[in-house]
């Protein structure tokens, strides 16, 4: 079966994906479909091949077979300029350890990702303030350095939506928090979907942050599995 | 662990070098540090062994002076110094007694009577002059001969009957043995000090040279410390931690030394020579050198070792970071004092009619200002960051807005980083000024020689010395005597001038058989001439009608000559009449040459100052460019997930060049700046002062210093810019 969330309007559609690393295989036929306003959660042993995933629905791995779409649009791997817009309108990723400029002020360092889409400097700044008021991020001028370490984090997913995306990834986004933060990251996160209406792909290790996603999955020998073990490998 | 041998451990310490772009930049400053800092120990032996070769050359020529006459081989005289293109020449009057009468060395025959021996450097000088001002040439001096292989020196041997009695000439019995009275030439008077030549080595060479390798390795500070941890926690001591460290950089440091080895070992076999220097060092002269040459090698390697090592250690006690600072707000109060200081320096060295003040206050001043100035660099880049963010905004330029917030925020860091180019352009620019300094008589003889030319010439000679006479009837169609004998009582000194009527009325003074007083300002240029280079308050004139009036006994008496249709006489001309008629010459020229001759000196002292002064400082811009590189990888490091999450990687060239070019240029221009704005008081333009020295701030070097740290920083920001863009195409989100 296919491992679908809500298969009406899929936003993120993974066929039969395979890739390797060197000669070994580490993606055998991965597939996936999340709808937007839909989240998922996919876990796995360190190796098992999320990050690969990750690079593969980002474009930034050639998959040796399989295809990925965002939003019907297949994802183009590479640096290429149109690869580069693809994955700037369509995804928003979310870091483990936010990577924000520690020179910038919480606006600025949203805005910024907003400039690099190509966004009008007003606009850019409109929607960061909109944003991190949303997500309760006091905007002064201080140094983003001066934020806690799940403000920063609350920032970097702002960061991830300025540009209105309809995937948002997020690696490990609670890798580096305290559980009181882990948990307000983790409210946010899975609260998108339904507020914004992206589809949201969380990967990570912690299954209290997995178990809020409305799918969970694991990667095993290269294939998703459910929580109970089924192979996802075909449309359900 | 205690069974890995010492190569095992400095073979493992080459495998964690690295690879990446740090390693490469580190790998550049290291090599480099290690390059010059070898080169310029070769150098000071160079220079050492020069000045050493110069005295026992000077020794190899000088006369063995005997107070007997009859036990005399050979007579000899310094007939004095003359010029070619304003260089000193060595004017040597020599003659044998006897058929088996000893040459000095460096001289293979007596020349023939009136004719002339000359070294390679003279003969080149004067046929680049198409002068022919010593006679006929028989001879070259050999190499072994001169004091200097570029020295200009003639042998003169009297024309034959000519009356050597006026030229003083010294019965010798032969040359070169010891003795306490030696007779040095131009290029013993003329050379350097030591002591000037070993401080520009060390100033402009030897720091920026240890400032390389202290920089380059404390480029690997961070990384290093982790690693020294891990070694610690496995067990290893410091001696095997050395080892490893060693291995990290002994590739860099024998890289720098072996190309330095080589350098100098071409240099033994081919010689050095930089005419636009005025430098000659052969290649038979650096062969003797050669034992001292291979000991500065292993010891510039040596030093540099361990000047990377104990750099090592500092780095593994503190974090980079530590030794920088963090402090994000510059401090204005002494970015402010900075111009003024530059200003009150200006102010006050113009001012001050104290020579020796004048000079406290610019010393005083110099220090003050490179404390002050990487306060007011924080301050500009402060400044700039801000005006770069708001363009940043209202264009929507990403790299303006990170770049110009980062240098808005923490300004005081970036300008601690590039402080070393701002001591380093001070203190290179010292040294050139030091080199170049010259005195109100200097300024005084180009302005006297600008506005006069050549109408007026000197010399000092006997007015009955044997041959004079002749020289006069053979140059009197172009010039005209005029005696000067000046006698000073109490301080007071008189100027007697004589000359014929008919020499009087061209120069538009009265004729009169007495003495009668001059005033100071006769209306006639080369009068004027006249009295001024006497230098006496009270002026008084005689002539005669027919011949020369009896010259005056007492005092020295000088000869001038007049050139009789008011244009400048033909030095070469008249010089080459008197070496023909008087017995070694008369060496005329204007009054002050020799300090214009001194003053080119100078000159090419602050050229030499010059070149080492921007190869310190490429040296340094380097290696503070490399710390800036590091400073932006660290920084860039959190910018390539973003980059490679938007797909966007042509900012990252602009924000390289923002971070490590700019801090550059402002430190560049603004300590290129303070070396040329802090002597403004002190050049000649701000007027004379008697005793007082002048500095001659290079306008080319100036621009050089400015321009050496923009165009590294261009480079290193163009690599780190390509560096990043292949991070941003290699990053993968499990990094």
């Amino acid at each position: 079966m296919i491992a679908a969330v809500g298969l009406s309007s899929a936003a993120l559609d993974v066929e039969g994906l395979t890739a390797t690393l060197g000669r070994r295989p580490v993606l055998t036929g991965v597939d996936l479909q999340v709808a937007g306003g839909r989240s998922v959660a996919v876990m796995g042993d360190s190796g098992s091949g999320k990050s690969t995933l990750l690079n593969c629905i980002l474009g930034l791995v050639r998959p040796t077979g399989g295809s990925v779409s965002v939003c019907g649009q297949q994802v183009r791997s590479g640096l290429s300029s149109r690869a580069a817009r693809q994955r700037r309108r369509s995804v928003g990723v979310v870091f483990q350890s936010g990577h924000l400029l520690p020179e910038l002020d919480p606006v600025e360092n949203v805005a910024l990702a907003g400039l690099l889409a190509g966004l009008r400097p007003q606009d850019a700044a409109r929607r960061a303030r909109a944003l991190l008021d949303r997500l309760g991020i006091d905007c002064s001028s201080r140094s983003v350095l001066e934020y806690s370490g799940g403000e920063r984090q609350r920032i970097a997913v702002a960061r991830a939506l300025i540009n209105e995306p309809p995937l948002l990834i997020a690696d490990e986004p609670t890798g580096s928090l305290d559980p009181t933060n882990r948990d307000t990251v983790s409210d946010l996160l899975f609260t998108l979907p339904a507020t914004v209406g992206c589809a949201l792909v969380v990967v990570t290790h912690d299954p209290v942050v997995a178990s809020r996603a409305e799918s969970t999955y694991r990667l095993t020998d290269g294939r998703l599995v459910t929580e109970a073990g089924l192979t996802v490998s075909g449309r359900a | 662990m205690n069974a890995i041998g010492p190569f095992a451990l400095i073979a493992i310490g080459r495998r964690l070098g690295g690879r990446g772009l740090l390693a490469r930049l580190r790998f550049v400053v290291i090599a480099l540090g290690s390059l010059l800092l070898t080169l310029s120990l070769s150098t000071l032996v160079v220079a050492h062994g020069t000045a050493q070769l110069t005295a026992e050359r000077s020794q190899a020529v000088s006369p063995e002076l005997v107070e007997d006459a009859s036990h005399a081989r050979a007579l000899y005289s310094v007939a004095g110094f003359d010029s070619v293109g304003d260089e000193p020449v060595t004017v040597l009057l020599i003659a044998p007694v006897g058929k088996d009468a000893p040459l000095p060395a460096g001289v293979n025959q007596w020349p023939r009577p009136g004719h002339a021996i000359i070294s390679p450097a003279l003969a080149d000088a004067l046929s680049a002059h198409h002068s022919r001002r010593f006679g006929p040439v028989d001879a070259i001096i050999s190499p072994e001969g001169l004091e200097r292989p570029n020295e200009l020196r003639v042998y003169l041997r009297p024309p034959a009957g000519a009356d050597t009695a006026g030229a003083e000439m010294m019965p010798v019995t032969g040359f070169g043995g010891q003795t306490d009275n030696s007779i040095h030439g131009a290029g013993f008077l003329y050379a350097a000090k030591l002591s000037q030549i070993d401080l520009m080595l060390v100033v402009c060479l030897t720091l920026p040279a240890l400032a390389c390798l202290f920089l380059g390795a404390i480029t690997a500070s961070t990384a290093m410390r982790r690693r020294s941890t891990v070694l610690s926690a496995l067990g290893a001591d410091r001696a095997r931690s050395m080892l490893i460290g060693l291995g990290e950089h002994c590739g860099a440091l024998a890289v720098g030394t072996a190309v330095a080895a080589a350098t100098v070992g071409v240099a033994t076999l081919t010689g050095i020579r930089l005419d636009v220097l005025h430098a000659d060092y052969p290649a038979a002269d650096l062969r003797t050198m050669a034992a001292p040459l291979a000991l500065a090698v292993v010891v510039g390697a040596l030093l540099a070792t361990a000047t990377v090592l104990a750099t090592r250690e500092i780095g593994r006690r503190y974090r980079t970071r530590d030794l920088l600072g963090t402090d994000d707000r510059p401090p204005m109060l002494q970015a402010v004092l900075a111009p003024c200081v530059v200003t009150a320096v200006i102010w006050l060295t113009a001012q001050s009619p104290n020579a020796a003040l004048r000079i406290y206050v610019l010393a005083l001043g110099t220090v003050a200002v490179a404390l002050l100035l990487p306060a007011l660099v924080s301050a500009v880049l402060h400044l700039i960051g801000k005006t770069l963010t708001a363009t940043g905004w209202s264009v929507g330029g990403p790299a303006l807005l990170t770049g110009g917030r980062g240098l808005e925020r923490f300004p005081t860091r970036t300008a601690r980083l590039a402080a070393g180019v701002c001591f380093a352009i001070l203190l290179l620019g010292q040294v050139q000024l030091w080199a170049s300094t010259l005195g109100a008589q200097y300024y005084a003889a180009e302005a006297g020689r600008d506005m006069y030319g050549t109408t007026v010439v000197s010399a000092t000679i006997s007015p009955t010395a044997p041959g004079l006479s002749k020289f006069l009837t053979a140059t009197a169609a172009t010039a005209a005597p005029v005696w000067e004998v000046t006698n000073v009582d109490d301080a007071f000194a008189t100027t007697h001038l004589v000359t014929t009527c008919r020499t009087a009325t061209l120069l538009g003074a009265p004729c009169s058989a007495t003495p009668e007083p001059v005033p100071p300002d006769s209306s006639h240029p080369q009068l004027d001439r006249i009295i001024q280079l006497s230098g006496s308050e009270q002026v008084t004139l005689q002539t005669s009608r027919s011949g020369l009036p009896a010259i005056p006994d007492g005092g020295g008496a000088t000869l001038d000559l007049v050139a009789r249709d008011g244009t400048d006489l033909s030095l070469d001309t008249l010089n080459r009449a008197a070496y023909a008629t008087v017995p070694g010459g008369l060496q005329l020229d204007t009054p002050e040459h020799g300090w214009i001759i001194s003053g080119e000196i100078n000159h090419n002292r602050g050229r030499w100052a010059t070149l080492y002064g921007i190869a310190g400082t490429l040296a340094i811009a380097l290696a503070t460019a490399c710390l800036l590189a590091r400073d932006a990888v660290d920084s860039g490091r959190r910018v390539i997930p973003l980059s490679a999450a938007t797909g966007r990687r042509s900012w990252l060239l602009g924000l390289a060049l923002i971070r490590t070019t700019l801090p550059l240029t402002v430190a560049g221009i603004a300590a290129a700046c303070a070396y040329y704005l802090l002597p403004a008081g002190m050049t000649v333009d701000s007027g004379l002062i008697t005793g007082a020295v002048y500095f001659n701030p290079s306008v080319g070097l100036a621009v050089a210093m400015a321009l050496v740290p923009t165009l590294v920083g261009l480079v290193i920001a163009v690599i780190v810019g390509q560096s990043q863009r292949r991070d941003v195409a290699r990053w993968r989100p499990d990094e």
